[in-house]
């Protein structure tokens, strides 16, 4: 818990650095008329302050009693996270040039992938059923002109 | 008496079998969407204002506004079941209705939800009949130092969401704040956190920050673990809402539904409001606080019925003085144009088929949403026995479509992925992101009202608390802030009293 | 078995002859072979997505093919405007542009989006904006008003529609042109500014006719002036800025306008598509229904309005900028 927390005072502390330094650069007017730097700076400010108040709570639970309480969250397959997340990234790029039924059965298809060894039929099914599916509905019934890629053009 | 014989007039008008059909058709439609990520009721409505161009008045506004108030009944139906907020109001329900999802009780959180906006729905209709005009007289007092004072106490509620420490909520909404504010200014319209990306001038659309936080980064989440989330492991208990549950939603149900219509007469993000507010009142007052967050019903009732009655008396402002609140409302505003028919002042008294058509309708299709949406809890809850390992990735092409119907652009689709990742980090660091989506919409709106005041008072910080209503809210929020405070005095009273006479040893 | 060979041969060359035709653009005299998209730099909803559809529901008649009105919201209308720009200037992708992003947008945000990048192909209508006060505001002619900023400068509460909008703009031009000042409060579109001043938490807004009416005739909001260069039909009361005696016009227009570097014949073509669809009756119609009149102005005609009108604005946002 407190070494997470103490992660997260720090990030978010040199965000809160980095929004006031932009916020300054920004026209800051008074308490008259505020300028568009005006809101931004403050904010800024209240997010600094916030980081350091985690900050003391931090230091301030591990010398009190309660120190170590809290279990770490039960730590997972992080490569997982990141593959998915590469994925989608691919799909993003993937989707003007290839089309939405083609990246999006790819995608599917990627994301059963432990399913594909075992039963590749019905995880082929799957993806094209869910591709073809949401294509039909948001690009045919609801008019949402998703790329269509070379197949459909 | 009067009034009876118009409702009875408006309901002759409503209740003939094309306007039934028209208002069946409005309610599925709206329901339909409400469910579906992205496309939200305006772009729908945008979809079907050609085709009311050939009905009459009368039909087309049942049928425009039946998919309005439609799709806050399925909006929550995603909330619930996959932690995806479908539109703005019904972040909130996230918070305690998917985590009752997760403890197998799905079915009773969206049997509460449709229940509570029934009840609502028709709570506000009769009030949208009864006190239309002396509530618009109301909402005009609103000028921006009443609108600051509101959302300084919106926002001071918001600390209030998430069971996590006040702090971490607080830096939550400081976050939001700030994301809010890539754009356009809203007072000058200079560029602000741009870095010169045309589409980042818009700014953040809501519903793709929420999708990404709330839909991808649970996905993300779950696909860590190795073992299946326990949305599979747990079994379905009953199907409904217990005997238990629904006493203790109905207090909930009540008080949402008042808050709502009140709040939601006022143009812009009401429906919003009252649904977080609705919900900090009800954790506020709740004997066990410490329950919100892992699945109380009373935080799902609250809320819920809050929306649906905010959603209803958002029509006041165009029924009664012309100006439509928010996008769908102004699509309905477009419809009677091109009609011929010019919502203001004299709308009651000039087009009196319209308006008691439209009211009555608003009775009929709330009693058919409930009728439709209440089988349908079944099919819903079914849809969590399908495996996580293929529910996952229907999710994600279902969130991904969803992003890109927003405004047809791949670069959505991009900003939700990039903030699904970022709500996979705060979820990791234990951070809440409904307090960030929150201040994220009330943010810009908060600038706008704060320098709009001081440009209006040349100046004055006196603007704020020299008008009442202004001045009672900033009161209220000032008593919220020091609430904590407070109660830690009052505790250390009770204490002195109660030390003396306690023994010594 | 020369001859079988050769003839599949030239099967094959023909073949690939006609396909290399097919992609080749088809000449100006076949335009158009396809529907025509009209990109829409806005969401919907609004008077310029209701005019844009008034456009296209007649449209096919008169062009041949349909024409599609393509959403392209964001960045004050400088992202559908950008993508019709970097689109291949064929006339089939067209801008359904505005006064809003492709005059003052382009000003303000110096962002390339004006006349120097596009071919005007036909003005469909304009609307003037109308000065509006409360009811029981003491104004009862727009010099009056003007006067009262005069005697008391910076006094005045005047609801604009967000900077460098449909309000902000004309009241600039009224105050450089009277030499008046007044307190500028931004609000987020007429909606919201209209409330301001029926609340009484402002003095004057601009807005525009079909939106202002209903108030008018329940006696809520009172007309003072107009910013045409005559008076509105549905307002014959209401006098023009310019017979008040201040020499401002500024009316919002709405156009089709194609990428730079269109061919002429395919913009003459469009050009007398849009004339003859802008006399449709049932089109006309509708437009009406939006509380606007149709007032067409060919690519020509309307490239002059729209430099005269440009160079105007940019001295105004120039003075601004100071």
């Amino acid at each position: 818990m407190a070494r997470r927390d103490g992660i997260a005072a720090l990030v978010l502390g040199l965000v809160a650095g980095a929004v006031i330094h932009q916020a300054a650069a920004l026209p800051f007017g008074g308490a008259r008329n505020p300028g568009p730097g005006f809101v931004p700076w403050w904010a800024g400010v209240a997010l600094a302050g916030l980081s350091l108040l985690l900050g003391v709570q931090v230091v301030r639970a591990r010398r009190g009693p309660g120190a170590r309480r809290g279990v770490e969250a039960a730590r997972g397959d992080w490569r997982r996270v990141a593959a998915l997340l590469a994925a989608l990234a691919l799909y993003v790029v993937a989707l003007d040039p290839l089309g939405y039924p083609i990246s999006t059965f790819l995608l599917v298809l990627l994301m059963l992938r432990p399913a594909t060894r075992r039963a590749l039929v019905p995880a082929l099914g799957l993806a094209v059923l869910a591709a073809g599916g949401s294509y039909v509905l948001f690009a045919v019934w609801l008019q949402v002109p998703l790329p269509p890629g070379a197949l459909l053009r | 008496m009067e009034i009876l014989s118009l409702l009875a007039h408006g309901f002759a008008i409503a209740l003939t079998p094309t306007n039934l059909t028209y208002c069946f058709l409005g309610s599925f439609i709206g329901t339909a969407i409400g469910v579906l990520p992205g496309l939200g009721p305006p772009a729908t409505i945008a979809l079907l204002l050609p085709i009311t161009y050939g009905i009459p008045p009368t039909s087309a506004v049942i049928l425009l506004a039946g998919i309005f108030y439609g799709a806050m009944y399925g909006g929550s139906t995603t909330s619930i079941l996959l932690n995806i907020p479908g539109e703005a109001a019904s972040v909130v329900t996230c918070l305690d209705g998917y985590q009752m999802a997760r403890q197998g009780r799905a079915g009773a959180a969206l049997a509460v939800s449709a229940v509570g906006s029934f009840i609502a729905g028709t709570v506000s209709v009769v009030g949208l009949m009864l006190l239309a005009p002396p509530l618009a007289a109301f909402a005009l007092r609103f000028g921006a130092p009443e609108y600051f004072a509101l959302l300084v106490l919106g926002l001071m509620m918001v600390g209030y969401l998430g069971g996590g420490s006040m702090t971490k909520g607080l830096m939550m909404a400081v976050l939001g704040l700030l994301l809010g504010m890539v754009g356009l200014d809203p007072i000058m319209g200079s560029p602000r956190f741009t870095y010169g990306v045309f589409k980042l001038a818009e700014g953040f659309e809501f519903v793709l920050v929420a999708m990404g936080l709330f839909g991808i980064g649970e996905v993300l989440v779950n696909v860590e673990r190795r073992v299946a989330p326990e949305v599979l492991k747990t079994q379905i208990r009953g199907l409904l809402a217990s005997r238990e549950e629904w006493r203790a939603a109905s207090l909930p149900l009540a008080r949402g539904s008042l808050l709502g219509f009140f709040v939601g007469v006022l143009p812009g993000g009401g429906a919003i409001i009252s649904s977080f507010v609705a919900y900090a009142v009800e954790k506020k007052l709740s004997r066990h606080p410490e329950r919100f967050g892992r699945g109380a019903i009373e935080g799902v009732a609250g809320p819920e019925s809050a929306n649906n009655a905010a959603a209803t008396s958002s029509f006041v402002p165009l029924l009664t003085l012309g100006i439509p609140g928010n996008a769908s409302i102004a699509l309905i505003f477009a419809a009677l144009l091109i009609h011929g028919i010019r919502p203001g002042p004299l709308l009651v008294s000039e087009q009196p088929a319209v308006f008691w058509g439209l009211i009555a309708s608003m009775y009929i299709g709330n009693v058919m949403l409930l009728i439709l949406n209440f089988p349908l809890i079944r099919l819903w809850v079914r849809l969590l026995e399908v495996p996580y390992r293929i529910l996952a990735p229907l999710i994600v092409v279902f969130v991904l479509v969803g992003a890109y119907s927003v405004n047809n652009s791949v670069f959505d689709v991009g900003t939700t992925v990039v903030f699904g990742a970022l709500g996979y980090a705060l979820r990791k660091l234990d951070f809440e992101p409904a307090p960030l989506v929150l201040a994220m919409i009330l943010g810009p709106q908060l600038e706008a009202a704060l320098r709009r005041s001081l440009i209006y008072s040349h100046g004055d910080l006196l603007v704020f608390f020299q008008r009442p209503i202004a001045a009672t809210l900033m009161a209220l929020a000032v008593l919220v802030l020091l609430s904590p405070v407070l109660r830690w005095g009052l505790e250390r009273k009770l204490r002195e009293l109660v030390e003396p006479v306690a023994p010594r040893d | 078995m020369t001859m079988r060979a050769g003839r599949t041969w030239m099967l094959v060359f023909g073949t690939l002859l006609a396909a290399l035709a097919a992609a080749v653009p088809a000449p100006a005299q076949e335009f158009p072979a396809k529907p025509v998209d009209l990109v829409l730099p806005f969401g919907p909803g609004g008077s310029h997505d209701l005019t844009a559809r008034a456009v296209a529901s007649v449209a096919h008649q008169y062009l041949g093919q349909p024409l599609l009105v393509v959403l392209r919201p964001g960045g004050g209308g400088a992202v559908g405007s950008q993508q019709v720009i970097r689109a291949r200037p064929d006339g089939y992708t067209l801008l359904f542009g505005g006064t809003g992003p492709n005059t003052i947008f382009a000003l303000v945000q110096k962002a390339p989006i004006g006349p120097d990048q596009f071919v005007p192909v036909a003005r469909i209508n304009h609307s003037p904006a109308v000065f509006a006060v409360r009811g029981d505001a003491p104004w009862k002619t727009f010099r009056e008003a003007v006067e009262y900023m005069k005697k008391h400068p910076g006094k005045l509460n005047f609801a604009n529609t967000g900077p460098w909008g449909a309000a902000d703009f004309p009241m600039r031009l009224i105050a450089q042109a009277a030499g008046v000042e007044y307190n500028n409060i931004p609000y987020d579109g007429g909606g919201p500014a209209l409330l301001a001043v029926l609340g009484g938490h402002a003095d004057a807004t601009f807005g525009f006719a079909p939106q202002l009416m209903p108030q008018i005739a329940a006696g809520k909001m009172r007309a003072l002036a107009v910013t045409g260069a005559r008076r509105l039909g549905i307002l014959p009361a209401v006098p023009t800025v310019k017979e008040e005696g201040y020499d401002v016009t500024f009316t919002m227009w709405r156009a089709a306008l194609a990428p730079k570097g269109t061919p002429q014949a395919v913009v003459d073509k469009l050009e007398a598509a849009f004339r003859k669809l802008s006399e449709d009756r049932s089109f006309k119609a509708l437009v009406k229904q939006l509380g606007d009149d149709v007032d067409f102005q060919g690519s020509k005609e309307f490239a002059e309005t729209w430099r005269h009108e440009w160079d105007t604005a940019a001295r105004l946002v120039a003075g601004a900028k100071k």
